[in-house]
């Protein structure tokens, strides 16, 4: 098995807290929520797969945000089977998702920064 | 492949997914979701690709999904990751609130019975009998809560 290369370590570590976010972020998009298959495929299409999530990790993510308080969810009959959970925005994590906001664009004008 | 092989194949994707975690309430919760999740992609990629044999589609499905050794890897990164002060301390004005409510219903309950009934059920027996149906209302609670995990494990 070969050792993975520093770029792809780097990417690893930057990944789970963007993908904290992206997730709030899309989940704030729905008004009346969104189940995880939704959050899953929309997360691959907004971003064309630059976050390279693996569906299932999506989960544990979202039980951590629940338990934060910041998501909220209730169930629904789905079409295709048993029960799903639908995810919506707390009131709580609409003040965190616009607090990241302002902290991802400060880093983001401050690495630009960097380059000069 | 028929459908009963494309359940047993998810059903097996779901035993190694919990044997990588802890027997909890929490791990049943998350299988749940995991096979949710599965039925709902694996009918999505039917719809879209009819012709396709069900096999290649239940693997791309799981293949998606992650192998469970990542999923189990994110499971206990995201349990290990303290929770925020600001949650812990909302929790315990949540259970204080709660405490305070119900003390504040049992005097006042405890008066009005009394008031009603013209002194002939003494105040502090009231609040002594509906103390004992307010720590019975919480033992049943636990229980309903252990039924639930029984039930859905």
């Amino acid at each position: 098995m070969t050792k993975p290369s520093f770029e792809d370590t780097w990417k690893v570590e930057i990944r789970r807290g963007l993908l904290q976010y992206a997730v709030l972020a899309i989940v704030r998009l729905h008004e009346k929520g969104i189940h995880g298959y939704g959050i899953a495929r929309e997360l691959d299409e907004r971003t064309d797969g630059l976050l390279e999530v693996k569906e299932g990790t999506l989960y544990p993510i979202l039980h951590r945000l629940k338990k934060e308080r910041l998501l909220n969810q209730y169930t629904e009959k789905s079409d295709a089977g048993p029960r799903r959970k639908v995810y919506v925005l707390t009131g709580e994590g609409d003040r965190v998702l616009r607090e990241l906001s302002v902290i991802l664009e400060d880093i983001f004008k401050k690495l630009e920064a960097l380059k000069e | 492949m028929s459908d009963e092989e494309v359940g047993r194949e998810i059903d097996q994707y779901i035993k190694q997914v919990r044997k990588l975690l802890p027997g909890n309430f929490e791990t049943e919760d998350l299988l749940e979701d995991l096979r949710a999740h599965i039925i709902e992609s694996y009918h999505d990629k039917r719809r879209s690709m009819p012709t396709e044999d069900k096999e290649i589609i239940i693997s791309t499905v799981l293949e998606d999904l992650g192998r469970p050794e990542e999923i189990a890897e994110e499971y206990r990164k995201e349990r290990t990751s303290p929770v925020s002060p600001e949650t812990v301390k909302k929790s315990m004005r949540y259970v204080v609130g709660r405490i305070f409510l119900s003390i504040i219903v049992i005097i006042l309950a405890s008066y009005v019975v009394s008031e009603i009934t013209e002194g002939q059920v003494d105040f502090f027996f009231a609040i002594i009998v509906l103390s004992v149906f307010a720590v019975i209302e919480f033992f049943v609670r636990g229980w309903q809560y252990d039924e639930k995990r029984v039930s859905s494990s």
